[in-house]
């Protein structure tokens, strides 16, 4: 009745669409239809485009009218029934346009059972009953246990037929059962009415009990695919899309799902879907509609724009890989990028991205001055080329693969050390490096990335880690059972799990009593994993892959490492493209950047696939990668928004402000003021961005989120904003001890005896890497004079403003 | 009873701005530190052709300049600082024929020969020119020239690209290495950092970038003493040279030739002797090489990656085999692993890491009836390739077990006072041996006397005396040990140089100083004579020293005794197992006497002053003032000269030593001995040395079990025997406190009561009652032992007293009575006794007593 009334409300909108300017003919999907099985009805997708360029759904308004309903019958959803063999024409009327859709219909001479796994095992599903808060609890619910999301349908099957002498089906009096009066509510159950009386879900576990509750015949087709129309739409606010779902057997039989599949959206402030597909838009902006039928997750893409008054697209740039497809998104979606920033803000931002540091005021000057045309891209391959640059990026390495002293010894943490810095310094290729990591063995002595595998608790961790650094995936879900939002299961993890279990450690005897000094060792006579689910061996599987045929007695990681490194791989250079695009903005391309899955997708394909691609054939040259991103316009953008892209903070229209991470704010505090820092724990001399892990004593890099290294994640990273941080630059010791420390920056500006003008200006460009405007100038001198003869109080005190402004801690 | 000092201290070198010698051409070497004069001179093993002081020598710095003698070889060699105080410790540094230079930041030809130190987080640059195509090698000698740095080296190529870079290898002993051909014409740029930023002392190294020969490696590595061999040199790209030992080669291991002297650098590499056969790998198929039987030793290679190579032992069933790999302390760079398998290939055993070594060793018993097993060697991690040699080692494990020893000299240089005595220690590490050790010096100047040269049986140390009446020239002196059959180097401490350069270990500079002039005396109090050491006890020791006016600064002493370092679990000095002071000892500086001696010299002045006013007095009046007042200063001088000699004679020059024993030490008479520094007044400064004379105190341990012989007991077939066990337990030097007395070794079924006495402080008896069972075969019962544990002199040591050792008899029971003959009637016919079940023994009083409870 619910979705009666849903659907009566749902028509207003469609009602009014009716009206719109269409172009073209009515789309019917599917365009013509064969049914099979005389339970599983077909639907009808009615869609049309306007001519400014909208996709409306008349599903809902249209009319359906079978020619033959002694075969077919349609009713007024534009579900199509088969009755009986033969063929049937429907024809569909709405905005004054028709359509028709052949249909086919052929049933076998004999009624097919009702199966556990097709139609039974999807309602469990539909209705919540093998979630994880119900009885797909890992100890069940009351008693009653079933598979988490039904991934175990053998195990599903007996315990409703088996457990507690078949008490939850009655084969003698059907409705008695207990599988029809609890979710129906008419025995009290804690889940509440799952499912109502007369609906299909309802017949389908009636049916199946009243036919025995057979088990399926194991010639049973599998599902191999599901399918989601349509698959992407652009639409205005306040419209209503219905969604279709139709999943794919492996005898080539298809079967429309929409009403058992199990729908959502990712950004509720755009859309929100009900229970059987059909979305309600409600607000400017872009989102996935992630559908999952029995474990197979599909994804359509919604974007919803404004209606359009005159948008002019931007021509699309073809020199550059990066502009050409944010701006084909952004013509797309009626957005007009920001317009490119000035040369101090692209110097400021471009260093701290790239060398973790911001510039120094000669830096500052020197380019301005400079009137070469080229001076961007120049200054992009000049920063790279110092030795900062190894610094910023070896630190970032040196958070994802966690090398730390928590886990592994001193000298080895060193070591590793150096050997992400060599890597770094020498633009080594990502497939080359992945590759000696995942393989690495011995002492750091004999093999320093060896210290990666030191890390690791275990072959579970190791699995967890390398998935998600070097794919993007987080896989510990798929430990215990198949992934909520994803389509790994327990044979992908313990698949990948048989790459790395020959890894062992053994301590270092040649490190006897040093803390955490191992050797790693490969046992190349380990078998593969097993399946706890199972009890049975899972032998190797790639990632989502298929199972190598791999000999006895070698390294498996060398064929994990060589498969995740081949230019055709899925995963490894889309994940590091996305990771590497998210040090330069400020989400990834799909984000998190470390939890990427089939129903997270990326913002902008095209851009992602396009990146990806030049990066293998740049054989994984991050540098190159990074030179592309950087020297975009896309990049050099300004954060100033224009009327178009206000709303905008996903698709790259212009910068989004954001926090300096915590080394290159203390670094380029430190270099702004003139004053060291000396961290405990760490070689004198260090500066932040240096540092041989988090295993150091600053206050200052604990509060502004510095990563500790105790997991694989960007998110370990804190770069957001609070009230302490303000608080401790209003006054902490960091700024106030260096503002007023005889040899600090106002102390050196004070001695070189500058007038008010110079020492203003050199106090905006080590605090804020520019020069002052007009209007901020004036405000100094009159500040500095309004001290008397208090200057250096002044100065100190102009200087610690500068440093509490936002123009300091964030990248604008 | 008294030693003489020294005038003034030896030499102490702090740095050195090199530490390479050029071959073919005279190198100056920069020497810093103190008391560097007179007559610098260098002592070493390298052969030098002529030395110069440079002008401008202070006794804090001072610079040689060194010229080889021709046809020096490349390598490593032992150097000391000679001067007419004595010898310096010592040091090494390299010889090869690159130019040494201190480290530049800028370099205008190669090859060179860079010297410098890092400090902390310090990283060094220096910048050459190159061509492309130009062969390059950057290395660093830095662990090898007992540094601590453990050096990372990278080169950067014009653009600031990092072409090559390089950690710690195990294969250069924690140096580093890189080679490389260069891309492109342009500046260079090598940067050297310690691996964790944190350059411990001393950190110098030597950077040698450019072209040349080098070795690490010698395959076989070792060769059987008395053979010639053939060895393979591994250097570049694991390339190898061939060079002949010769089949005299003497010691530990020697040095192996170069193929390429003059184009060659670096430390050669050791070729090491051995008693056993040693064989070479002949692999010619996947069967396993067949060995013959044991002992022997078989040097092999694991020639490609994930190589097993197998040999096939002949052993003798029922013995136990020892068999040990050695890689990683040869400087191969395999984790070996040893697998021990039947000749079907089924593994018994397997061992990859033998405790603190990556070197794997197996112990395994050879069950009945085997005679073949077959020994596996690989590496763990799957490597192979030239320079990843091993050797295997199969003994039988009685053999092994061979009665060996070592001895250490805990310095490796000692000066030599004119007409007096120097005191040397020299420690045996004992792996078997246990009998006395012959020491003898070669090398020894004519003149120098030595005593106490025999390590006495169980002993692990002794304190050679030196002495010579007139001084010495500088020797490079060697010190060996003979024990049974065997004759031993004596060795030096040197982490480094031992595992590589062995030979370098055994030299022992001697030199003399000049006749003392400070009369500085040190030697045993009257109260010395007849002391002990008692075990986990103190032993109160007085020392006299004599110090003169005007060297009157603080005395400080060391002790010396012939006991060895202890070492715990970890490797650690255990102070707690050594005789040791129990606080630094130190006879204070004595203020009266110096302020009397100050006193003297303020006289002395004011008399000089006094009788140059009556020179230069002008005129009578002034002449009759200047007298008068010299008159005054006379007096005053003789008063402060008086007061000195009070002051001199007050001094006080005597302190008594306290030393804590540990509770082990062997029963045998120990040497104690005392090293004593007269210090300045500064309190650091050395200004003289002394020694006391050896003493030889005997070892008593103050608990002693003394038992009476027990009486042999008659076994009762009823009741068993029982036997009491009576004795005293005597304390000596002041131990109190009660003593625990347990007996090991009872014979099954035999049970003592009480099972564990303890002896009270205020008692000596004691008392044990051996039950013997009915069942138990009359006979003597040897192999008892009774000892006792306590804490004599409180505190937590326990002190053991000797296992004493008791038999015991048991004497059978006395045969049944003969049975009483009986009146047998005529009709009928006599019994066989035999057939009757025979009579239980009757139990008499007399037979089984009862143990007094």
């Amino acid at each position: 009745m619910k979705h009666l009334l849903a659907f009566f409300c749902a028509l207003l909108p469609w009602l009014n669409s009716a009206a719109a300017d269409i172009a073209g003919e009515l789309q019917i999907t599917p365009s013509s239809v064969k049914l099979t099985h005389a339970q599983r009805p077909h639907s009808l997708l009615v869609q049309a485009h306007t001519k400014d360029g909208y996709d409306v759904d008349f599903t809902g308004g249209a009319t359906f009218t079978s020619n033959n309903e002694k075969v077919a019958r349609v009713d007024v959803l534009g579900w199509v029934q088969p009755v009986a063999n033969g063929d049937a024409v429907i024809t569909v009327q709405a905005a004054g346009h028709t359509a028709k859709v052949n249909v086919s219909v052929q049933l076998p001479a004999e009624s097919v059972g009702t199966s556990f796994r097709q139609d039974v095992m999807p309602v469990l599903s539909k209705g919540g009953c093998n979630a994880g808060a119900c009885h797909g609890y890992s100890l069940g619910k009351n008693g009653f246990k079933l598979s988490l999301r039904g991934a175990d349908p053998e195990k599903d099957y007996l315990a409703l037929t088996d457990d507690f002498a078949e008490r939850r089906i009655n084969r003698h009096n059907t409705p008695a059962s207990l599988l029809l009066l609890k979710p129906l509510g008419d025995l009290p159950h804690e889940g509440g009415v799952r499912i109502d009386h007369g609906t299909e879900m309802h017949e389908t576990f009636r049916r199946w009990i009243a036919e025995g509750a057979k088990d399926d015949a194991p010639t049973l087709p599998k599902l191999v695919s599901v399918s989601i129309h349509p698959e992407k739409i652009v639409v205005q606010p306040k419209s209503q899309q219905q969604f279709q779902l139709v999943a794919k057997y492996s005898d080539g039989t298809e079967r429309d799902v929409s009403r058992t599949g199990i729908f959502s959206v990712n950004i509720e402030r755009v859309a929100k879907v009900d229970d059987v597909g059909l979305v309600s838009v409600t607000d400017l902006g872009e989102t996935a509609i992630v559908a999952r039928y029995e474990g197979i997750f599909v994804v359509a893409n919604l974007i919803v724009l404004p209606p359009d008054t005159g948008f002019v697209a931007a021509p699309v740039p073809n020199d550059s890989v990066v502009d050409r497809h944010v701006i084909a998104k952004l013509n797309d979606l009626r957005i007009k990028p920001s317009d490119v920033t000035d040369d101090e803000s692209f110097l400021r931002r471009a260093s701290v991205d790239l060398i973790g540091v911001q510039p120094t005021p000669e830096q500052v000057l020197a380019f301005v001055a400079d009137k070469d045309a080229a001076k961007r891209a120049k200054t992009i391959d000049a920063l790279m080329q110092r030795g900062e640059f190894v610094d910023w990026w070896s630190l970032k390495w040196g958070d994802l693969l966690q090398n730390s002293r928590n886990t592994s010894s001193d000298p080895a943490v060193f070591a590793f050390r150096e050997w992400i810095r060599s890597a770094v310094a020498g633009n080594m290729p990502l497939d080359k490096f992945a590759r000696e990591i995942l393989t690495a063995r011995g002492s750091f002595m004999d093999n320093p990335a060896a210290a990666y595998f030191s890390v690791s608790k275990d072959t579970d961790d190791t699995l967890q880690r390398a998935t998600q650094v070097f794919c993007g995936v987080r896989m510990l879900c798929a430990r215990c059972h198949p992934h909520p939002f994803e389509n790994w299961t327990q044979a992908d993890y313990y698949g990948v799990h048989s790459f790395f279990n020959q890894v062992t450690t053994k301590p270092d005897p040649r490190l006897s009593g040093v803390v955490n000094a191992k050797t790693i060792l490969v046992n190349l006579s380990t078998g593969p994993s097993t399946n706890p689910r199972t009890a049975k061996p899972q032998p190797p599987r790639y990632l989502g892959g298929a199972e190598p045929k791999l000999e006895a007695g070698i390294d498996k990681r060398t064929d994990y490492a060589r498969w995740l490194t081949a230019p055709e791989n899925p995963h490894f250079a889309r994940s590091l493209v996305n990771r590497v695009w998210s040090y330069f903005f400020h989400r990834g391309i799909i984000d998190p950047v470390d939890d990427l899955r089939s129903t997270s997708p990326p913002i902008n394909g095209p851009l992602l696939d396009a990146l990806t691609k030049d990066f293998v054939e740049h054989k994984f040259d991050m540098r190159h990668l990074m030179r592309a991103i950087v020297a975009s316009q896309t990049y050099q953008r300004s954060s100033v928004p224009n009327e178009t892209n206000a709303h905008d903070d996903l698709n790259f229209s212009r910068a989004i402000p954001r926090r300096l991470p915590a080394e290159a704010l203390l670094d380029s505090l430190v270099q702004a003021t003139g004053v060291k820092e000396n961290f405990g724990g760490a070689p004198a001399g260090f500066t932040a961005a240096q540092l041989p892990d988090g295993n150091v004593t600053s206050s200052f890099l604990a509060l502004f989120g510095k990563a500790q290294r105790m997991e694989a994640c960007e998110c370990e990273r804190d770069l957001s904003t609070n009230m302490l941080q303000a608080l401790h630059f209003i006054n902490g010791q960091s700024i106030l001890s260096r503002l007023t420390n005889p040899a600090g920056r106002p102390a050196l500006l004070l001695a070189k005896k500058l007038n008010d003008d110079e020492i203003i200006e050199q106090l905006y460009l080590w605090s804020l890497a520019r020069r002052p405007i007009e209007t901020e100038r004036a405000l100094a001198k009159k500040f500095i004079e309004s001290y008397a003869d208090k200057r250096a109080d002044a100065v100190q005190d102009f200087m610690w403003a500068l440093l509490n402004s936002r123009d300091f801690t964030m990248l604008r | 009873m008294c030693a003489a000092s020294l005038h003034a201290a030896p030499p102490v070198v702090t740095s050195v701005d090199l530490r390479g010698l050029q071959i073919g051409k005279p190198t100056t070497l920069v020497i810093t530190g103190t008391d560097l004069l007179p007559n610098p001179r260098l002592l070493t093993t390298a052969r030098i052709a002529k030395q110069t002081l440079k002008d401008g020598a202070k006794p804090e710095r001072i610079a040689l300049e060194i010229e080889l003698a021709p046809g020096s070889q490349p390598g490593l060699e032992n150097w000391w600082l000679v001067t007419d105080n004595g010898v310096s410790a010592r040091s090494v540094l390299a010889t090869d024929a690159m130019p040494q230079t201190a480290f530049a930041e800028k370099l205008g030809s190669l090859p060179a020969s860079l010297h410098g130190t890092i400090s902390a987080s310090q990283v060094r640059e220096v910048t050459f020119p190159g061509k492309a195509g130009q062969e390059i090698i950057c290395e660093i000698e830095a662990q090898r020239i007992e540094s601590k740095l453990r050096p990372v080296l990278k080169l950067y190529g014009p653009g600031n690209a990092l072409l090559k870079w390089s950690l710690p290898l195990t294969a250069l002993r924690g140096d580093t290495r890189l080679e490389v051909k260069l891309p492109a014409d342009g500046e260079y740029r090598v940067t050297l950092n310690d691996l964790q930023f944190a350059a411990p002392a001393p950190a110098h190294f030597r950077l040698k970038i450019g072209q040349w020969s080098y070795a690490d490696l010698a395959f076989p590595s070792t060769v059987q003493r008395g053979a010639s061999a053939e060895i393979q040199l591994v250097g570049r790209d694991g390339e190898t040279k061939t060079v002949r030992l010769p089949s005299n080669a003497e010691g530990r291991a020697v040095p192996a030739s170069w193929a390429d002297a003059a184009n060659s650098s670096g430390p050669q590499p050791a070729v090491w002797l051995s008693d056993l056969p040693e064989l070479v790998e002949e692999r010619t198929g996947s069967a396993p090489q067949l060995l013959p039987t044991l002992p022997v030793a078989v040097n092999g290679r694991i020639s490609t990656p994930g190589e097993a190579d197998a040999y096939e032992l002949t052993v003798q069933p029922e013995t136990e085999v020892d068999i040990q790999v050695f890689a990683d302390s040869l400087g191969s760079p395999i984790d070996a692993e040893l697998e021990l398998r039947d000749p079907k290939g089924a593994r018994l055993a397997i061992n990859d890491d033998d405790g603190k070594s990556p070197d794997p060793r197996l112990t395994y018993k050879v069950p009945k009836d085997v005679t073949k097993l077959v020994a596996v060697v690989r590496d763990v991690n799957g490597n192979g390739g030239p320079r990843c040699i091993y050797r295997m080692q199969a003994t039988a494990k009685a053999a092994a077990k061979s009665a060996d020893f070592s001895l250490t000299m805990i310095e490796d240089s000692h000066t030599l006072q004119p007409g007096r005595a120097g005191v040397l220690k020299v420690e045996a590490k004992r792996a078997g041996y246990d009998g006395p050790i012959d020491l003898k010096f070669e090398h020894l100047p004519d003149g120098v006397k030595v005593s106490g040269e025999k390590i006495p049986a169980q002993a692990t140390a002794t304190l050679l005396t030196l002495a010579s009446d007139k001084p010495v020239t500088p020797v490079i002196a060697a010190l060996k040990g003979r024990g049974k059959d065997r004759e031993v180097p004596a060795a030096f401490e040197s982490a480094q140089l031992g595992k590589f350069q062995p030979w370098l270990e055994n030299d022992l500079a001697l030199a003399s100083a000049a006749k003392p002039e400070i009369q500085f005396d040190a030697g045993w109090g009257k109260a010395a004579d007849g002391k002990k050491i008692p075990l986990a006890g103190k032993l109160t020791l007085p020392v006299t020293c004599t110090r003169t006016p005007g060297h009157d600064g603080p005395v400080r002493l060391t002790l010396l005794t012939s006991q060895a370092r202890q070492y715990n679990a970890t490797n650690a000095l255990d102070a707690t197992k050594m005789l040791r002071e129990e606080k630094a000892v130190l006879i204070a500086e004595d203020k009266k006497a110096q302020q009397a001696f100050d006193a003297v010299a303020a006289a002395e002045k004011a008399v000089a002053a006094a009788e140059k006013a009556i020179t230069d007095a002008k005129d009578d009046a002034a002449k009759d003032a200047a007298t008068k007042k010299n008159e005054g200063a006379q007096t005053a001088l003789e008063k402060a000269k008086q007061a000195l000699a009070d002051a001199a004679k007050q001094m006080k020059n005597d302190v008594e030593f306290a030393l804590l024993v540990p509770a082990e030490l062997p029963e045998i008479p120990h040497q104690i001995a005392f090293k004593a520094e007269l210090l300045k007044r500064d309190g650091r400064t050395v200004e003289a040395v002394t020694y006391t004379t050896v003493r030889e105190v005997p070892v008593v341990n103050p608990l002693v079990l003394k038992l009476n012989p027990p009486a042999p007991a008659k076994l009762d077939a009823k009741t068993g025997a029982t036997i009491e066990l009576t004795g005293t337990l005597e304390r000596l030097e002041g131990a109190t406190g009660d003593v625990t007395l347990t007996i090991a070794g009872l014979p099954a079924g035999v049970t003592a009561t009480p099972a564990s006495v303890v002896v009270k402080a205020n008692d000596k008896q004691f008392k044990f009652a051996l039950k013997f069972p009915a069942t138990i075969k009359p006979g003597d019962f040897p192999g008892l032992k009774i000892s006792g544990t306590g804490k004599p002199f409180g505190g937590n040591l326990n002190v053991k007293t000797r296992d004493t050792g008791v038999t015991m008899k048991v004497l059978p029971p006395d045969p049944p009575p003969e049975p009483k003959p009986v009146a047998i009637p005529a009709a009928t016919p006599a019994a066989k006794p035999a057939a009757q079940p025979a009579a239980k023994p009757v139990a008499t009083p007399a037979a089984n007593p009862v143990p007094k409870p």
